[in-house]
């Protein structure tokens, strides 16, 4: 029973990855560029060690193991109908409890193991490769690395695990873990951090003492956990929408709103914007390179999310609903472009206007606008052109996103450089050139998925 | 004068080896209510899905209304469908689908409110798609393809999920529907409901089919529909 728990569950997640790629070997290219991250790592450390100590290299490493462990370990929302809606109604392993005689509980241990074997094998060892490839270390102390890695990883995960088994129970005691983790954060007792201590101390009992809390906060997340079905009829108050546009924008408009898609879409700016001042700010720091970036170069960084943003706006709610009216699929795609140029424009713009103050660049606000406008329309009509509606499964075919990195990546590296250039004329030109080209697409969307099924 | 409403012929399509529909040929008159009788796997949905549209066929012709089915905007302007598996946009309440519908098809509103009182989901008007049961989302289902007064249905498997009283209701709505004129293909399982309302009936295996006719040439004396359905599907499939 255990050993066909585990093997089950493997198999239904390997057919399920492999199922996003239109090729099984493509699979693997994703390993693989982690093993090559792995390398340019430890090719990149001497550069690290001339602005960091070794010690905080290391105390770092250790809390970006555990902060992924963090954000992959919240296996607690399985117990409540949140998971279900990731998986449209359920139709994984983990579902079973309610169809025969088995606990969810003992399902949720099986699928959490074979959770960790998956991150294990698919990310952890491949960047360990990539640094071990690259390293000039003793293999003793690579081993203590990766062990104490590990152990951060593992007790994140637990961590997570164990928060979210309690925010699906109770919110209060929740709020109690929160607060009692934040007071433990505050004495600055990371550097106790047990897996950090092991590798740094050589400590055996450090070591065993972080498999101890991973292995303790896991079973009492298991025992928590419960699995919650909770109210699903919703009412709504009826909209007008329909009276006011095209039936399709006006469902799409409403989809957007009622699925909470708009908060998705909104933080999918910030994240990638702060990630890229972190990127400036950490660069100059390394390398003594400092550049101040203008806010012309934001905007069109901010034109080349639109596949993410464009891609969400096609997770909401699947095409098929469509299929038996007199609606064609290039009727679709266009109404969501209509739809994601409307809501893009407007959260941008916010962002544009916000960072222009922060950097002391209003002046440059209205030009940003242009670009940003242009190249937000460009990229999303490329990706709708190559992709249709099915921009996430399309773009892991090898064909299709080779066509889509030779009609982005040259734009978006001409706008980066004449950006940082400060060539103002030469981005109007080019954002005319990308607009001309957007609206060009656009037009023959009709023509090439007038007949595309939408079931 | 042709009174066709349904004219198929040498309609095949596969998926990658399996060979779904292979070669069909039927007509299906003005009028009738014409049952569409296979095991599982047998080529049913796939039929329907290319005479409304939905699937372009592989090789051969059809057309539905005097529509080839490859013009798939215009059969579906046409006609009403009611899909087996029943696909409602998640995120609109019961009375906006419909009036999306309504939007869609160029129908007066006040149908849509017809249609919520008739299908009874006046209580759940304000529930979301995704929220609602089985039955219900098949209910909905059904107003939305006959909203606009269809001259031709598509109903496949239309009772499975429903209760009894409705059921009730959507077959006498379903032979007024018939006697004033209006034609429905149906694919179900359900041997009984076809026995009860179809007028003309083609038993479909692996993707050919293996007999039609009226139920009087079908059922020989004191065999019943499910006999002959049992012997048919024994004998070739």
């Amino acid at each position: 029973m255990v050993e066909s728990l585990l093997s089950l569950n493997l198999k239904e997640e390997w057919r399920m990855l492999t199922s996003y790629f239109s090729s099984r070997n493509l699979f693997f290219a994703f390993p693989a560029v982690l093993v090559v991250i792995g390398v340019l790592m430890g090719r990149l450390l001497p550069l690290f060690r001339e602005a960091f100590e070794m010690s905080e290299l290391v105390v770092a490493f250790h809390l970006l193991m555990a902060v992924y462990g963090l954000f992959v370990g919240a296996f607690g929302f399985f117990a409540d109908e949140v998971a279900n809606t990731w998986f449209k109604d359920g139709h994984l392993l983990i579902h079973m409890h309610t169809i025969l005689p088995i606990s969810f509980r003992k399902l949720l241990a099986w699928f959490y193991i074979k959770d960790i074997v998956y991150y294990l094998f698919l990310t952890i060892i491949p960047l360990f490769l990539g640094l071990f490839l690259s390293f000039s270390v003793s293999l003793g102390v690579f081993a203590r690395l990766f062990g104490s890695s590990l152990l951060s990883f593992l007790v994140g995960v637990s961590v997570s695990f164990l928060v979210s088994s309690l925010y699906v129970r109770s919110r209060l005691s929740l709020a109690g873990i929160l607060v009692a983790g934040a007071l433990i954060a505050g004495t600055g007792a990371i550097e106790e951090f047990p897996p950090l201590v092991s590798f740094v101390s050589r400590d055996w009992g450090a070591a065993l003492l972080s498999a101890g809390i991973f292995i303790v906060l896991s079973a009492l997340s298991l025992v928590i956990t419960k699995p919650v079905q909770r109210a699903r009829r919703k009412s709504f108050a009826k909209t007008d929408l329909f009276h006011q546009m095209n039936p399709v924008l006006a469902k799409e408009i409403i989809d957007v709103r009622r699925s909470g898609t708009w908060q998705i879409i909104a933080t999918s700016y910030l994240f990638p914007l702060v990630f890229m001042y972190g990127i400036f700010y950490f660069s100059g720091r390394l390398f003594q390179f400092h550049i101040d970036i203008p806010l012309v170069f934001y905007a069109g960084f901010i034109g080349y999310l639109s596949t993410l943003v464009y891609s969400w706006l096609n997770n909401i709610d699947p095409p098929s609903s469509f299929s038996t009216f007199p609606i064609t699929a290039s009727t679709v795609i266009k109404k969501k472009i209509t739809l994601f140029l409307l809501f893009s424009f407007s959260v941008a713009t916010v962002y544009l206007v916000v960072l222009g103050y922060i950097l002391d660049a209003l002046s440059l606000v209205p030009l940003s606008l242009v670009i940003m406008s242009s190249t937000s329309f460009y990229v999303a009509a490329v990706t709708a052109w190559l992709c249709g509606l099915y921009p996430n499964t399309r773009l892991f075919d090898g064909a299709v996103l080779a066509r889509y990195l030779v009609l982005i990546l040259p734009v978006l590296l001409v706008m980066s450089i004449l950006s940082l250039m400060g060539r103002s004329l030469w981005l109007l030109a080019i954002s005319g050139v990308t607009l001309v080209a957007a609206v060009l697409l656009y037009e023959r969307l009709d023509m090439k998925y007038e007949n595309d099924p939408l079931g | 004068m042709n009174s066709n409403v349904i004219e198929v012929c040498g309609l095949s399509k596969s998926y990658g080896a399996i060979k779904a529909v292979q070669n069909l040929t039927l007509a299906v008159k003005k009028g009738e209510f014409f049952g569409f009788l296979g095991p599982n796997g047998a080529g049913k949905t796939t039929t329907i899905k290319m005479l409304t549209g939905q699937v372009q066929p592989d090789s051969g012709e059809a057309h539905v209304l005097g529509i080839d089915v490859t013009h798939h905007i215009e059969v579906k302007k046409a006609v009403g469908i009611v899909p087996e598996v029943v696909m409602l946009p998640s995120f609109l309440t019961v009375t906006e689908y419909l009036e999306f519908v309504c939007s869609v098809r160029q129908v007066d509103e006040s149908q849509a409110a017809f249609w919520l009182d008739f299908v009874e989901l006046n209580e759940s008007e304000n529930v979301l798609c995704k929220d609602l049961s089985q039955g219900m989302k098949q209910k909905l289902s059904f107003a939305a393809a006959f909203i606009h007064s269809p001259l031709l249905a598509f109903l496949d498997e239309p009772f499975a999920d429903v209760d009894p009283l409705m059921q009730k209701k959507l077959r006498t709505f379903l032979n007024e529907y018939v006697g004033g004129g209006g034609t429905v293909f149906l694919s179900t399982h359900i041997l009984e409901m076809a026995e009860k309302l179809c007028s003309r009936i083609a038993v479909l295996s692996k993707g050919t089919v293996l007999t039609s006719g009226t139920l009087h040439e079908l059922l020989h004396e004191g065999s019943t529909l499910e006999d002959v359905f049992f012997n048919l599907v024994r004998t070739h499939g």
